[in-house]
């Protein structure tokens, strides 16, 4: 078998921040609404954590407060969160909206996501590596609302994959 | 017969021995053993009760260094004298010194080790670093003894031995000179807590230099000779020694330095030392000895002059500093328990209008709420110095990053960042330099500590600081779930997982928790400073934080330090049950008509309720004849047998018995399970009919026996209307859903998130 090994090529300058501590540390909530039809999702990051991945990208936004209200800059937000916070439903990628977005003066950002109407499937599949392939040692944690309590789901770089039934 | 009684009896003692033993292995697993294997045997040089024993020593390290900086070819080159004292009671044959420079050196273990995948090579910027081969390690040019004469040394990667002619005896000192040189790195594009930021706009260094002297490392009486490599985490174990150092810089560069300048009327000019004289005697407000404008115009300048800066410090374990060209710098003394110490800033233009406002009072401001905490700050300077991106620490000196955008705004996410790390960096002034742990075992020892104290401060700069670690909910969602890729607080610096949150944001969250919810301010505040104060310029371990805790707060913490320092257990106490009773008074008035009530509440079988339909008429309807007392009796109704009965009790009931079971007391059996492994106190919100509430704290021992079910019976004059467990959020519990009884819905952020939007968001209004 060929190995192939592609070699991203990146053409703006580089800049390596070490912002205090990185967190390493995703933190979601999900929850089916029965009324809206909607799976409802916020997804909390550090601020610097996220800039830092997002410049690692190439993906060049100014400040994150900064991009709040210019959708130029939302969109290539909205892309990076939404590929690394997927549902597949019957193995079928489920798109999200992001709606909104909250920025803490603690450095903690909270996305808000909808995802389209839909009846409540049995299962679903979430894939969940945000940044792992830029902090090998990020942790995303799910928070399942279920109307029999809560669940808890751990995505970790050997099994950022998960089958959940709802 | 018999034998079936055995049998029951013994299933029932092997289910009750089970409670809180968790194996099968007939070993004591309960969560509130005590920590005797865990711990080192307390001796003379630390006693069972935390404190330094009656034989504690330690050792000394003095150093006297010059240096010079060329800020052509960022290299720096040192000569140092070390004399070291063996306090010890025992003969060293050979000293160990630590290269800590090496971690840069060409091919070194921090890089070899590395957990690599490919997708840390996936750009072109990450394949650069990866091979970028910059050599930052020491040369080393001599080792002389005083008389001149080489001395036998061997490098051993981060660390260096010097083998002596002549074992260095219990209570005899040995001096001996070094030369060395190395590239300093640059810190914006390889990383480093020492290194220098290039400003290409005007062609100026600012450099941050630290760890840049051969050191020497510890010996004591828990490790003997340090002996754990620099991998780059887990950072230093020093000696205390006094430092005399001078440093040739560009003539036109300004020096911040651990301890204090010998040479004023040589490096400063007039102007600066009459405002610095000036600033000495206001307190109120920090005064500029270098002003923005003067700094701009300084960094235009290229001196090919060069200057010494002269500086002594006394009783510290490192010595650091910062130098450029570009420094404005901030004076405001503080007096702490009479003594005044100078807090200053040094920070180039590119930090204003952030640092000129905050950062020296941020200073003066931990300074004062450490010292309230710990011991009066002792040292003559507190500085913090501006440098991009990086928070790091060195006695009376650090380098904190906060720099605002060019146009000079800033998000209020950059200026509490920056007031933390300062207050942050700052406060590792008495942890660990002062309360010298070894950072390069536990870096929790000094993390979190400081991290505690750094929310403590937080909190008393501004109410409702945004802090972002201390408080118990902050921490709940990393504890919980599954705890793979999570380690013990008790886990060596170099293999913790979650850095952050294991060394940093768990144990500062334990002492929180301590203080608020388990001992309360008084107890733990009191043990707290006892233990800076017992181990302060001297080298404690975990055990004698541990004990002294213990010990001066009279707490038994043994099941405190094992759930949350030893394991990576979580809370998860779940309210599974509460069943409600009240006083049987024996009075038919009253008992026969709550039967009644009682009856008439309760739900009814769904078969009767169909019979009654289906049915037109039953046999006894038809035939009435077949009817007998039984059928015709009122159960509620009061006969006078019951008023004979009620008679006869109250005749052997004491007057207090009668007036309990006509108090009206209503009880409640509470169950709870413990989900997380975690055993924590009860803390109950009873919330009443009435409207009012009461909050009832049982203590974690609740679970001493089965560690993991337990119940508690609670009564009150008045009905309840609910229960919450952990109503203030104060014990980390990671599933508040089961909390509640009745139970209450949990809202998501998600939730929390649309009931808040009063107007359309920004982000949605900008996807119109």
């Amino acid at each position: 078998m060929k190995l192939r090994f592609i070699l991203l090529f990146v053409l703006f300058a580089f800049s390596l921040k070490l912002s205090a501590h990185e967190f390493y540390f995703s933190f979601a909530e999900m929850q089916y609404n029965e009324k809206t039809e909607q799976f409802e999702i916020s997804l909390e990051v550090s601020g610097h954590d996220l800039e830092d991945y997002l410049a690692d990208k190439g993906v060049i936004i100014p400040r994150l407060e900064e991009c709040v209200g210019k959708p130029i800059y939302l969109t290539m937000i909205e892309k990076e969160i939404t590929h690394g916070f997927q549902i597949l439903v019957k193995g079928n990628p489920l798109s999200l909206d992001l709606i909104g977005m909250k920025i803490n003066n603690n450095d903690q950002v909270i996305f808000f996501m909808t995802s389209r109407k839909m009846e409540k499937p049995k299962s679903i599949d979430v894939n969940y590596d945000l940044m792992m392939d830029f902090f090998s040692l990020q942790q995303n944690k799910l928070t399942l609302f279920k109307s029999e309590g809560k669940q808890f789901v751990t995505f970790l770089n050997t099994r950022s994959k998960r089958t959940i039934e709802l | 017969m018999r034998i079936l009684f055995t049998i029951i009896f013994a299933l029932t003692s092997l289910n009750s021995w089970s409670q809180g033993h968790e194996n099968l292995e007939n070993i004591n697993m309960n969560k509130f053993r005590q920590l005797k294997q865990e711990l080192a045997t307390p001796n003379v040089y630390r006693t069972a009760s935390g404190a330094p024993g009656h034989e504690y020593y330690q050792q000394r390290a003095d150093y006297k260094i010059e240096i010079e900086l060329d800020d052509e070819k960022q290299t720096i080159h040192g000569k140092e004298r070390i004399t070291y004292v063996n306090n010890s009671p025992d003969r060293l044959d050979y000293l160990w010194l630590q290269l800590d420079q090496n971690m840069r050196a060409q091919g070194s273990d921090s890089k070899l080790i590395q957990v690599e995948r490919m997708e840390d090579f996936n750009t072109l910027s990450k394949v650069h670093s990866k091979m970028f081969e910059f050599d930052g390690g020491y040369k080393i040019e001599y080792i002389k003894a005083t008389n001149g004469q080489n001395m036998d040394y061997a490098i051993n990667k981060t660390m260096l031995r010097i083998d002596l002619k002549e074992a260095l005896q219990p209570g005899k000192s040995i001096s001996f000179d070094l030369k060395w040189w190395y590239n300093i790195n640059d810190r914006m594009k390889i990383g480093g807590r020492s290194g220098y930021e290039y400003f290409p706009e005007n062609e100026n260094h600012l450099y941050t230099i630290a760890q840049f002297f051969p050191r020497m490392c510890v010996y004591n009486d828990v490790e003997g000779w340090q002996n754990k490599q620099f991998l780059g985490r887990g950072e230093f174990t020093l000696p205390f020694g006094d430092y005399d150092v001078e440093i040739k810089v560009p003539g036109d560069h300004v020096i911040a330095a651990t301890g204090v300048l010998q040479n004023e009327s040589q490096v400063l000019t007039s102007q600066q030392r009459e405002r610095l004289a000036q600033a000495k005697k206001d307190f109120t407000k920090p005064t500029l000895i270098i002003t923005q404008e003067e700094a701009t115009e300084n960094e235009k300048t290229k001196s090919k002059k060069s200057k010494v800066w002269k500086f002594k410090a006394e009783n510290v374990r490192d010595f650091a500093f910062a130098t450029s060209r570009k420094f404005i710098w901030d004076v405001m003394p503080v007096k702490i328990e009479g003594k005044v110490t100078l807090a200053m800033s040094y920070y180039p233009k590119e930090g204003n209008p952030l640092w000129e406002k905050y950062s020296t009072e941020v200073v003066a401001h931990t300074l004062e709420v450490y010292s309230d905490h710990t011991i009066p700050y002792p040292y003559p300077v507190a500085i913090s110095v501006h440098a991009a991106s990086i928070g790091m620490e060195y006695p009376m000196i650090c380098f904190n990053y906060g720099r605002p955008e060019e146009d000079g705004t800033y998000s209020p996410r950059l200026k509490y960042g920056m007031m933390s790390v300062i207050i942050h960096e700052v406060g590792h002034n008495f942890f660990p330099m002062i309360i010298n742990s070894d950072e390069r075992q536990w870096t929790w020892m000094d993390e979190g500590l400081n991290t505690f104290l750094q929310y403590v401060t937080e909190q008393k700069w501004e109410r409702d600081y945004p802090s972002r670690r201390g408080p118990a909910y902050m921490i709940s969602d990393y504890m919980g779930g599954d705890k793979e890729y999570i380690s013990p607080i008790m886990t060596n610096s170099e293999s913790i997982w979650q850095f952050g949150n294991n060394a940093y944001g768990k144990p500062a969250t334990a002492l929180n928790i301590l203080r608020e919810t388990i001992m309360g301010r008084e107890l733990f505040d009191y043990a707290f400073k006892i233990y800076a104060e017992r181990w302060a310029f001297k080298h404690p371990t975990p055990a004698d934080f541990f004990r002294t805790m213990e010990d001066a707060s009279g707490v038994d913490l043994d099941w405190f330090w094992r759930g949350w320092f030893y394991t990576t257990d979580h809370v998860e106490i779940a309210m599974t049950n509460v069943k409600w009773f009240q006083m049987n008074t024996g009075n038919p008035t009253i008992e026969k008509q709550w039967s009644e009530i009682k009856d008439e509440r309760g739900s009814e079988f769904i078969g009767n309720q169909r019979n009654q339909a289906d049915t037109n008429k039953t046999r006894l309807e038809r035939k009435p004849g077949l009817g007998d007392f039984y059928n015709t009796q009122d159960p509620y109704s009061i006969e006078t047998a019951d008023e004979e009965d009620f008679g006869k009790l109250q005749e052997t009931l004491s007057q207090k018995d009668i007036d309990l079971l006509n108090s009206g007391m209503q009880f409640y059996e509470l169950n709870f399970k413990n989900n997380g492994g975690l055993v924590m106190p009860l803390i109950i919100k009873a919330e009443f009919v009435d409207g009012s509430e009461e909050v009832i704290r049982i203590p974690a021992e609740i679970w001493l026996k089965h560690n993991y079910l337990t119940s508690k019976v609670l009564y009150f004059k008045k009905e309840v209307s609910a229960f919450v467990l952990d109503p203030f959020l104060e014990t980390a519990d990671t599933d508040l859903s089961n909390n509640s009884w009745p139970r209450k819905v949990e809202p998501t952020r998600f939730k929390l998130f649309k009931e808040n939007v009063t107007r359309e968001n920004p982000m949605q209004r900008s996807k119109r």
